[in-house]
């Protein structure tokens, strides 16, 4: 057979577009996150950016408190316990708004490791945003993992979390699902027309943001927390660990003060942070080695301020909030409240007993340090 | 005008096949389907399981069955194998008909393709004797590893990386749509994927002087198969309604029929049915039977001389690329590493883990590139010289690509030929050991520069990197009897090019797995 194929340019750039844009369809099908739940109403101002209005969203003052501990229950539990304590989730998201959730699921470590959020915690606080009216399409699971997304995703049983409820889990490898962000007010590594961050646009878009940290022993920055968290929410984390433009005069503390600085940059995104307490790695961590069970402290620790979550998550923890270097540095630029008894707390951190028990004075907070590396920057 | 119904029913078998080959390639990523063979053409030349076995010394029945199903239908109806599987044979089908349409190919002149067509005897002999010798000769000429090489690194990785970007186009588009898609994922690099298509495309810039040209003249698979096809059942008959047009003689990809159509070579002939279909008086037929043909030559001009001179090249080759790396030795224990390979090796030959011992690895090894498809991290690379000439192509992990994931065996599950031993993961972090992470305390940023760092702790799997005091500053400090060289510090260290922690083949661990490759490990495993 012999198909006389005679072919005009026009007839090239069409079959070569169909080629190409074909191919990338198939991949971009093959591969799809998040099975698309309803037919997808369309939405006012689809558009890049700031286009879209806003729905505004719920303000801190609406809230029963400013922050809340829940304890001594199961995972699913404790959500609902903290958010009811809290004045329930309906007081801060309203249908129709975007809402992005970021976990910590760095590692591929098992629920119960403490090294990942429990998948139990993430999986009862997107049910509570769905019962409160937001539809699936409408929440975004972001992490920008350390091992290979797939590997970690499936480990931490985030993976099924997000896919028993239609969610998206979005993989933040690429570049692309970046913005470069100026630096605000109050930075010091950050500087306006210098360094920019790159920031998730999936949160940075969002009108509702959820940081879903564990709480967990951290070899570089004593704990990792909240704060700590949102470096799973830029590009680069590498370039936070004493890049070549670094401050000479800020020493061995640069890597605390860039975190402050992107709390900075992010907290006015920040409607709350949920520090994951139940499983808690108390060493070799942010990773921890395999098949070590996490401490089980069954607390969830829920606010608006992200340093006063670090902190009381400190004291849960075992550790004088001032010994935490990235604590105590935003606490001394002013980035939120260090002392939990200052804001308008569910429980007073002193009288939580049991075998979490927090540091009642600072004394006894050495001995329960894992490494010595807070001592210095604190 | 259509093509007759055996003709149309080859074309539709080998895009079948070719699809089913790509389809394998492109599945062949983690998380790995359960219970796929995705190994599966290359089990099905014979040629690999037997050079691999010769230069092993050893039966591998993982290897051996599905070649020995096509040696049996080699046998039983000639090759078949050539004309409908082979997805090398079918891609140049493919490309002669894309992008050679125009090409008007000359009669062919059946003497001067004698003169030719044993040269692909003379490299089958060849590679025997190297494999004889203990040498792994499929990487340069087994045209099934050399496919699957060449689709994964020239093919797949471009096609993956467009569609990563388009992905990336896409994704905020269709987000502001309330549609999500995953963002693209990291593009995959294969290095050396000039040099793969460089001989790829040798192969298929041949057919411009001659049709199947690589298949007629030069394929020791198909030499192989041609030795088998001794008496096929399946044999050209031509009905005296013969007009001596010589259109077959013209249209055949073989070049295999002579006398004005009235002979054939059957075993150059791969039953492509391109003869029956364009006889305009249907002369030609292929009947079933075992009678004697008068038309059929099943000489093979095989000729001892060639034969011997096959051998002494085999034997040259693999003295010669040997000698190249200073390791001359054949004889002596494979599983024993010998000094002067230990001593010249090169540090940045770090081999995936359950690799075998280097030189049992060398030799079976059949570098087909399965192992760098799979790899989630794509820290596994074809090597130039870091193996050696004779370790060209074959896996090493490249940290500042990436890392050999903790909890991931995939690499060992897509082997085909067992160089990667099938492992369980539990048992994967305290039986290999890949290489040894050592710091350079020079570019090292806490030892240096006395900044904080310690990314290469915070990210150690192993927990093999510990942040001391040290002179009144913190720094990191490797612990040699927990590292694995797995890489994963030397990937994210922030000093670049060149990392301040760097992973080397020094003092790596190579067991064999006790329980051994089960018959069917390719198909089963965990």
């Amino acid at each position: 057979m012999r198909v006389p194929l005679t072919i005009c340019r026009r007839d090239f750039l069409k079959r070569a577009t169909a080629l190409v844009g074909g191919g990338a369809l198939l991949g971009v099908g093959s591969l799809g996150c998040g099975k698309r739940s309803g037919n997808g109403a369309p939405q006012e101002g689809a558009g890049g950016s700031g286009t879209r209005p806003r729905v505004a969203a719920a303000t801190a003052g609406s809230l029963a408190y400013d922050l809340v501990i829940a304890r001594k229950a199961p995972a699913a539990e404790l959500v609902r316990l903290a958010f009811d304590q809290l004045g329930g989730m309906d007081k801060l998201v309203r249908p129709g708004q975007q809402v992005c959730l970021k976990p910590n699921m760095a590692w591929a470590r098992e629920k119960g490791s403490g090294a990942c959020t429990n998948p139990d915690v993430l999986g009862a606080v997107i049910d509570l945003i769905l019962q409160a009216g937001v539809a699936a399409k409408d929440i975004v699971v972001f992490e920008h993992t350390r091992d290979a997304f797939t590997t970690a995703a499936s480990f931490s049983e985030i993976q099924a979390v997000c896919d028993a409820r239609r969610i998206a889990l979005v993989n933040g490898d690429s570049q692309q699902v970046y913005d470069a962000q100026e630096a605000p007010e109050g930075t010091k590594f950050l500087k306006p027309f210098g360094e920019n961050e790159e920031v998730a646009s999936d949160l940075m878009e969002a009108d509702v943001v959820f940081n879903m940290p564990v709480l967990k022993q951290h070899s570089a920055t004593g704990l990792s927390m909240g704060m700590k968290n949102l470096m799973g929410a830029i590009y680069n984390p590498r370039r936070y660990h004493g890049g070549k433009d670094a401050d000479p005069d800020s020493g061995s503390q640069e890597l605390d003060e860039r975190i402050v600085d992107l709390t900075v940059l992010l907290k006015p995104k920040l409607t709350l942070t949920v520090l994951d307490a139940t499983f808690v790695l108390r060493e070799a961590g942010p990773k921890g080695d395999i098949g070590t069970p996490g401490d089980e402290l069954q607390t969830l620790i829920v606010g608006t301020d992200p340093v006063a979550v670090d902190s009381a998550g400190a004291q849960i923890f075992g550790m004088a909030p001032d010994k935490v270097g990235h604590v105590k540095a935003a606490a001394d630029r002013k980035v939120g409240e260090m002392d939990v008894d200052k804001l308008r707390a569910s429980d007073r951190l002193a009288e939580i007993d049991g075998p979490a028990g927090p540091a009642k004075g600072q004394a006894d907070a050495d001995g329960a340090a894992p490494t010595d590396s807070s001592d210095k920057a604190g | 005008m259509p093509f007759p119904p055996t003709r149309r029913l080859r074309w539709l078998v080998q895009v079948l096949f070719l699809i089913g080959f790509v389809v394998l390639l492109d599945i062949t990523v983690v998380p790995l389907p359960e219970g796929l063979p995705t190994d599966l053409y290359l089990r099905l030349s014979p040629l690999n399981g037997l050079v691999t076995m010769l230069a092993r010394r050893e039966i591998l029945y993982t290897t051996l069955l599905p070649g020995l199903a096509t040696l049996l239908i080699t046998a039983l109806f000639g090759r078949v194998f050539c004309g409908w599987f082979c997805p090398m044979g079918t891609t140049i089908d493919v490309f002669e008909r894309l992008a050679l349409r125009r090409r008007r190919y000359p009669l062919p002149d059946p003497k001067r393709l004698d003169r030719t067509r044993p040269i692909k005897y003379v490299l089958l002999t060849g590679m025997l004797a190297a494999a004889l010798l203990s040498f792994q000769p499929a990487a340069f000429l087994d045209p099934i590893s050399m496919v699957h090489r060449s689709y994964i690194a020239v093919v797949h990785g471009p096609i993956h990386n467009l569609a990563q970007d388009a992905r990336d186009v896409a994704y905020r588009p269709l987000r502001a749509r309330g549609r999500r898609i995953q963002p693209g994922a990291a593009p995959r690099v294969y290095h050396l994927n000039a040099v793969i298509l460089a001989m790829w495309g040798t192969v298929l810039g041949l057919s411009a002087v001659q049709k199947r040209f690589w298949c007629r003249h030069l394929c020791p698979l198909g030499a192989l198969l041609a030795l088998v096809a001794h008496l096929p059942l399946l044999r050209r008959r031509v009905a005296d309604g013969c007009t001596h047009c010589m259109r077959c003689e013209r249209d055949c990809k073989m070049g295999c029929i002579q006398e004005k159509g009235r002979s054939y070579r059957s075993r150059e002939c791969i039953l492509c049915y391109n003869c029956e279909s364009i006889c305009p008086v249907d002369a030609v037929s292929f009947p079933l039977g075992a009678g004697p043909e008068p038309g059929r030559d099943s000489s093979h001009q095989l000729g001892r001389r060639r034969l011997l001179g096959g051998a002494a090249a085999g034997v040259l080759w693999m003295v010669g690329v040997r000698t190249s790396v200073g390791h001359a030795r054949t004889a002596g224990r494979s599983d024993l590493p010998n000094q002067l390979e230990e001593n010249t090796k090169s540090p940045r030959r770090i081999r995936p883990p359950g690799a075998l011992p280097e030189r049992q690895f060398l030799q079976t090894c059949i570098r087909c590139g399965e192992c760098m498809k799979v790899c989630p991290t794509n820290a596994l690379q074809p090597a130039l010289g870091e193996g050696g000439l004779e370790g060209l192509f074959t896996p090493i992990l490249v940290p500042r690509i990436g890392h050999c994931e903790e909890r991931c065996n995939a690499c060992s599950r897509v082997c085909p030929t067992g160089a990667i031993q099938n492992f369980r993961i539990e048992e994967k972090r305290d039986k290999f050991i890949l290489g040894k992470a050592s710091i350079n305390r020079s570019t090292c940023r806490p030892w240096y520069g006395g900044k904080k760092c310690s990314i290469c702790d915070e990210h150690c799997s192993y927990d093999a990197i510990d942040t001391r005091m040290i002179d009144g500053a913190e720094r990191p400090v490797v612990l040699e009897d927990k590292c694995t060289g797995c890489g994963i510090c030397e990937r994210m260290c922030p000093v670049t090019p060149v990392a301040a922690i760097e992973v080397s083949a020094r003092d790596e661990r190579r067991p064999l797995v006790d329980e051994g490759l089960s018959p069917l490990s390719g198909f089963t495993s965990q």
